[in-house]
Order: structure tokens, then C-alpha cells, then sequence
């Protein structure tokens, strides 16, 4: 007869407590290498860039305005690999420790094509969604030094660290590019004008500390011969003057990091280009793409 | 302190371990200790609040059960109604009353005659233990209970800390017993509980806190969206208020069973009512069953006629939405299922007569729908900011865009979509083959149960500690 190595008694409750702490740990861990795998297999752009299949000629960075930058048409017209990492209010930092990842992961690329107005939004509330990376040389640090608690809790239990948006599109980018993303809609121009006229005047800002950072990256990106451009996307002709600060902001820029900026906002673009004051639609976005190569920003 | 902090997890393991070590007075005095730190750590200041009205009633009680004469009698109960419905007045409607006469003056006597409101802060679960207090007093006068004469035992009943802020509203005839039993620690009912706490955080921080982010920018700037998105918001809604608000009730529940208390159902799936009726007797029970015994009943019932009926229906209905909060807007949401009940009661036999040319399955697919559209519409003036806006989102649902393409916000609509899908399947799967079989007979079973719903929380989690929705009540 054969006989059982372990008998545990599960309506003891100090053995069914232990056994059960013991599946939750065990679970968690296994489940949490699951979770990594499938972030490491997805075809989103950040799990390209760990995955070590994102090298490119191009990099474009930048916030919800960043990812207007068409990557298919500049590819297309450059015959050059690009990879666009922006995402929807992505905070500076971010997207310094993306670009310092990238650099030490591949071979520098010729440009770095920088959405600067992202300096004018100063969440950091991204950061905290981006554990699912966290085992990057540069976003752990970043995560640990702004949410030392998440660290924490992301080390206690690895399932918690795919808990956030960016594990969804983990997902929904399983087995498609993210990379010609654009937004669709036509903006209701009516409704545009209607919403400038309501604002009084705007004010861009650019924190000191954001600024040092990327004067630090364009050092360290210069290392390795690559340089940044910095960009500012077209926006909506009756929402340029609304900016009061613009020139100065742009000198404020150059001067702190010593790089030239890019200035394409009041570029004349048709009403029907954008989906609102900030943000080119597909035509748009097409266009400003096609703009950028007939400026010669990419030779 | 709020249930889904961790500062509650460490206070809970704390009291839990040594509650079971006391026995007798020492361990009421545990509680009460214990209830007193968990409702301090939000603002000390207020157990004052908590102190006096168990001292009115305690007292007002004992003078009740030895006061023969009906006069006295009606004079104690009448002080002791009065004090906890000035104390819930002065802090709840004080700044509502103000407001509200403030609008009618300057309709009447033009701009000049607004009246300043008062710097008034509401104590957290005010409604909910001023409710358990007077119901004490009034079974008291109604002979249905006796007095406690354990004072330590009658504040620990009232200040008793997993229902002490958002209920389930228990009363002392349900509750006062069970504290002169010495609860033994018994570990079927300690996992049972320990499975509905689970249950109760899984609501709260995968269901209700998942939803919050879509639903508050569908409620604050509903023009931004379009119709299909704002209709989404609202149902989000009725799901994300049912969830925090049953899930706070599971987990005050299911603690108090780990401790060996046997709290009322305060929600059993109401969103599968088939009318208002059945509706009010799966939604806030606790509550609503307070409304019928120390409000509805009183008034007359349905014992006078049909337009009595339907008055005390109205009335209280009424006050079950003054109750929810001081605006307008609760007590409309409040006349809206006033309305629908008595509505209801006028269509019953019309809708009987339609009924018998329907399958039996269509009847029941037909009555949900409508119970839970009709739901719906009064939660878009329940959560609306002012009657105006929830006015806006009607005809913004009505007369917007329905395409998905111009659909905001789609990542977060897709998890919320998908996690109160997951709570529909685990409801109606516990509804078939009711897992406290399985939990109770099966403790391998139990373990990956419960392991289970940890690791869903883990993934699917929203953790930023926010405040239940009902604390604001």
C-alpha cells in the first residue's frame, strides 16, 4: 500500500492558516511570472523597448501630443525604423528614464524628436503605473524614489505591479502594433472656437528640475552621437494667442538645456486638422509628419 | 478609520487577537475601547456626540421601563426622539434648513435678505448610530425589548465599531443578546466571516473604486462626452454606489462573524428586483426595514385606504431620502421611489393583465429591465452635483451621439465592464450552488478560494483608500 509522505490536517486552523499564506506567496510569485511573460511577449511599444526589438533610427517622445507624431509616414518617407514612445500625460521624468533605458539597451538612434509641452503638465501620476517595467534600470529607481510605498507593495506582491492602465494596454496590444495609433474623430470646429474664446489667457510652465533632466539626457545621448530635437506640435490658430508666455517659455527651454527648439505651433494648418485646441487628428497628424520631412528635421 | 486602509488591517488583527483572549466586562470594555479608537482616529471631538447620545438613551430607557403611566411614558420617548433628531439636525440639516429658508426669502424679499450659513463639520455614521439609538428607545417604549442595564454592554451595542459608521443599522433586540453570550471563538464561523470580508473588499477596491474614475468625469463635465458614455456612467454608477455600499456592509458583516456576531443581510442582489417593492426589500434593508417599522407602520401602512397608502408611501419615502443627505436632490430621489411605488401599486393590475400573454421568462426579463432603468434614472439625481446637471444628462442621453467610435475613456469602461461581469457571474454562481458549502466542507477548496479572490484584488485592485461612498450619510 502506498503510502503518503505529508498528511496535513486541514481543519486544524494553524495548519490550514499556514498552508493557505503559504499558496497565496507561492501563487503570487507564479502568477506574477506569468504576467511578466506576457508584458515581455506584447507588442506595445514599452515592452518593445525591454523586449530589445524597438531599435530604431527615430525616437519620438513626448505626451498625448507626442503620440500625434505618425510613425508609419515618417517611417515611410524616411525608409527608417521609428518608434514613438509617448503616452497620454507622461511626465518629464518618465520620459527620461524611457530614453536613458533605450540608450543603454540599443545602438543610439540619429534623432530624438521631443513633444516639449510636455514640460507645461507636471503629474506624476504615471509613474505609478508603470510597474510592470520596474525591473528597467531606470524606471525602478524612478518608481522607488516617487512611490516608495507602491515599490514596496509592488515587491511584496508581484501580481500588484500589473494592477494599472499600462497592463491593460499590455493586453490589448498582445499581438498588434500600437505604433499607428491616431486619433480618429473630427474635432467639431465650432465647439474648438467656442472653448478658446472661453479662456482668458494660458500660461506654459516648465519646471527647472524637468528641464535639468533632459539637459542631463541631451549630455549623455550626445555620448553616444545622437541628438535631441525639440518639438512643438501645430495648435489651433485662434489658441496661439492665447498663449502669453510662448517666446519667453521657448528661451526659458533653450537656455536651461542648450538645445534648439523646433517651434512648428503656429504652423498654418487648416481648422479640420485638429480634434481640439492641443491635438492634430489623423489628417493632421499625416500632415505635420509629411511637414517634418520636408523641413529636413530627419536628415 | 476607514476599512479599506491599512491601518485597519493592523487594527483589526490587533483587536481580534486579544478580543479572543478577554472574557466578560473585560472584553466589552475591548470593544468599546477599540470602537471609541477606530471612530476617534477620524475626529476624537465627535465621540462626545457618540458618548451623550448613549447617555440619553441609556438613562431615558431605564426611567421608560419603570414609568407606568402613558403620559410620562410618551414624554420620555419624546425626549429622547427629539435629542438625536436635534443632534442629527443641528450637524446634518442645520446648513440645508438655512439654505433652503435663505431661498425662499430672497424669492419673496429680494437679494438682500440671504441668512449665513454655519462653519458646521457632519460627524461620520451620525444617521446610522442615531438611528440605532432611537430605535432602542422606541422598542423600549413598545415594550419589546428591556432596558440594558449594563452601561459599558449599551455603548459598546451603540458604538460597536464594524457597523458603527455605515451601518447595517442593527437593532438592539438583534444585537444586545448576543453581547451577554461570551462569543466563543468558533472557526467555521471565522471563515465564513473572513470569506465575506474578502467578498466585501473585493467590491470595494476591484468593483466600486475601479469605476470611480470614469463615472466622476461622466458626473462633472457630462458635455464632454457622448450619450453612450454618459449612459455607461450611470449604469457604472448603480453598480459602483452598490458595491461600495454592500461591500462596506460585507465586510462589517462578515467581521463581526469572524468575531462571532450575527449581523442582518443588508443587500441581496437588488439589482435583480422585479419591482420597487422587491427592490426595498434587497437594497439598504436595514434601512428600509427601519422606514416600515418606525415610520411607514406608524403613519398607517396600507391599513386606510388607497390614497393613505400611497401618502405614507410618499412620506416615507421622503424622509428615507432626507435621511441619504441634506439636499434636494436626495429627497427628489427619494419622491422618485415614492413615485414608482405607488405608480406600481395603480399598474399592478393592468400589468397582471398584459402578463398573462407573456412567457413567464419574458415577464421577469421585462419587470428587471424596467425596475432597473427606472433605478437608474433616480441615481442620475442622486449622484448629479445639482437637479440642473442631472437635468442636462437626461437630454444629453436623449438627444446625443450613440457611436462608439467618439467613446472617452475606453480602457477604464473595458476593465469596469469586465470586473462587474466577473461580480454578476460570481453572485449568480453563489445564488446556484452557494459556496458556503464549499467553504465550510472543503478547506483545500477554501484555501484556493480565498487565495483566489486575494490575487484578483492584487490584479484588478484600485488602491487609493478612498472614502465609502455612505460615510458621507
Amino acid at each position: 500500500m502506498k503510502q503518503r509522505l505529508f498528511t496535513f490536517n486541514f481543519n486544524n486552523p494553524k495548519v490550514w492558516t499556514l498552508l493557505f499564506v503559504t499558496v497565496v506567496f507561492v501563487g503570487d510569485r507564479i502568477i506574477g511570472e506569468v504576467l511578466k511573460y506576457t508584458v515581455q511577449k506584447s507588442q506595445f511599444r514599452y515592452s518593445r523597448l525591454y523586449g530589445k526589438t524597438a531599435h530604431s533610427k527615430y525616437i519620438l517622445i513626448g505626451n498625448s501630443r507626442g503620440l500625434v507624431f505618425h510613425s508609419p509616414t515618417i517611417a515611410q518617407k524616411t525608409k527608417q525604423k521609428v518608434i514613438n514612445l509617448s503616452y497620454n500625460s507622461m511626465p518629464t521624468e518618465l520620459a527620461c528614464a524611457l530614453i536613458r533605458d533605450y540608450l543603454e539597451i540599443y545602438p543610439a538612434p540619429k534623432y530624438i524628436l521631443w513633444e516639449i509641452t510636455m514640460l507645461n503638465y507636471n503629474s506624476k501620476k504615471l509613474i505609478a503605473n508603470f510597474t510592470p517595467y520596474q525591473s528597467s534600470q531606470n524606471i525602478g529607481p524612478l518608481v522607488a524614489q516617487k512611490y516608495p510605498k507602491l515599490y514596496w507593495w509592488c515587491n511584496f506582491s508581484h501580481i500588484y505591479r500589473y494592477r494599472g492602465e499600462v497592463f491593460l494596454r499590455v493586453l490589448y496590444y498582445m499581438f498588434k502594433n500600437d505604433q499607428n495609433w491616431v486619433l480618429h474623430q473630427e474635432g467639431n470646429i465650432q465647439q474648438i472656437k467656442k472653448s478658446i474664446a472661453q479662456i482668458e489667457s494660458v500660461t506654459f510652465r516648465a519646471d527647472n528640475k524637468d528641464l535639468e533632466k533632459i539637459k542631463e539626457l541631451a549630455l549623455f545621448a550626445k555620448s553616444k552621437n545622437c541628438e535631441i530635437k525639440l518639438m512643438i506640435q501645430p495648435l489651433f490658430p485662434d489658441f496661439v494667442p492665447k498663449v502669453k508666455n510662448l517666446q519667453m517659455w521657448k528661451e526659458k527651454i533653450t537656455q536651461r538645456t542648450g538645445l534648439k527648439i523646433y517651434d512648428y505651433s503656429q504652423a498654418q494648418f487648416p481648422e479640420n486638422y485638429f480634434v481640439d485646441r492641443v491635438h492634430l487628428n489623423k489628417k493632421g497628424a499625416k500632415a505635420y509628419s509629411q511637414l517634418l520631412y520636408n523641413d529636413g528635421i530627419f536628415k | 478609520m476607514l476599512f479599506n486602509s491599512i491601518a485597519f488591517l493592523f487594527f483589526a488583527f490587533i483587536f481580534t487577537t486579544i478580543y479572543f483572549y478577554l472574557r466578560g466586562q473585560y472584553r466589552l470594555l475591548w470593544i468599546l475601547l477599540c470602537s471609541y479608537v477606530f471612530y476617534g482616529w477620524w475626529d476624537y471631538r465627535f465621540l462626545i456626540l457618540i458618548a451623550f447620545s448613549t447617555a440619553v438613551d441609556f438613562f431615558i430607557a431605564q426611567y421608560l421601563h419603570r414609568e407606568s403611566t402613558v403620559r410620562k411614558r410618551r414624554l420620555l420617548l419624546v425626549v429622547s426622539v427629539c435629542t438625536n433628531l436635534a443632534v442629527l439636525g443641528f450637524f446634518k440639516y442645520c446648513n440645508f434648513f438655512i439654505d433652503s429658508f435663505s431661498l425662499i426669502l430672497i424669492h419673496v424679499f429680494g437679494e438682500n435678505t440671504h441668512l449665513q450659513t454655519l462653519d458646521i463639520i457632519l460627524p461620520v455614521g451620525i444617521s446610522f448610530y442615531t438611528f440605532q439609538s432611537m430605535s432602542y428607545t422606541i422598542d423600549v417604549y413598545r415594550n419589546k425589548i428591556l432596558p440594558e442595564k449594563n452601561a459599558i454592554m449599551f455603548a459598546s451595542y451603540i458604538a460597536f465599531f464594524p457597523q458603527l459608521v455605515a451601518g447595517p443599522i442593527v437593532r438592539a433586540r438583534q444585537l444586545l443578546p448576543q453581547f451577554h453570550q461570551d462569543q466563543k471563538f468558533n472557526w467555521n464561523q471565522f471563515t465564513l466571516g473572513f470569506a465575506q470580508v474578502l467578498v466585501g473588499y473585493f467590491k470595494k477596491i476591484v468593483v466600486a473604486d475601479s469605476l470611480v474614475i470614469v463615472i466622476d468625469q461622466v458626473f462633472t463635465a457630462p458635455n464632454n462626452f457622448n450619450a453612450l458614455n454618459i449612459t455607461l456612467g450611470v449604469v457604472l454608477y448603480s453598480f459602483q454606489i452598490y458595491c461600495d455600499f454592500s461591500g462596506y456592509s460585507d465586510i462589517a458583516i462578515g467581521f463581526a462573524r469572524m468575531l462571532g456576531f450575527e449581523f442582518p443581510v443588508n443587500f441581496r442582489m437588488p439589482y435583480f428586483s422585479r419591482n420597487f417593492s422587491e427592490f426595498w426589500t434587497r437594497w439598504h434593508i436595514s434601512l428600509s426595514s427601519w422606514l416600515r417599522d418606525y415610520v411607514y407602520i406608524p403613519l398607517g401602512g396600507n391599513r386606510n385606504g388607497r390614497i393613505n397608502t400611497y401618502k405614507n408611501l410618499l412620506i416615507t419615502m421622503l424622509l428615507g431620502g432626507l435621511w441619504h443627505g441634506a439636499n434636494w436632490k436626495f429627497v427628489f430621489w427619494g419622491f422618485l421611489h415614492g413615485l414608482y411605488l405607488i405608480l406600481q401599486r395603480m399598474a399592478s393590475p393592468l400589468y397582471q393583465r398584459v402578463n398573462r400573454y407573456l412567457p413567464h421568462i419574458v415577464q421577469i426579463a421585462l419587470a428587471m429591465t424596467t425596475t432597473y432603468i427606472l433605478t437608474c434614472a433616480a441615481w442620475i439625481f442622486f449622484r448629479s452635483e445639482s437637479f440642473t446637471k442631472a437635468l442636462e444628462i437626461f437630454h444629453l442621453i436623449f438627444t446625443g451621439d450613440w457611436s462608439l467610435h467618439n467613446l472617452k475613456n475606453k480602457f477604464p469602461l473595458v476593465k469596469s465592464i469586465f470586473v462587474i461581469l466577473l461580480l454578476l457571474t460570481c453572485e449568480i454562481a453563489h445564488c446556484k450552488w452557494n459556496f458556503t458549502n464549499v467553504i465550510l466542507h472543503h478547506p483545500r477548496l477554501r484555501i484556493f478560494i480565498f487565495a483566489t479572490i486575494l490575487w484578483t484584488i492584487a490584479l484588478l485592485g484600485t488602491f487609493n483608500e478612498t472614502a465609502f461612498i455612505y460615510f458621507q450619510f
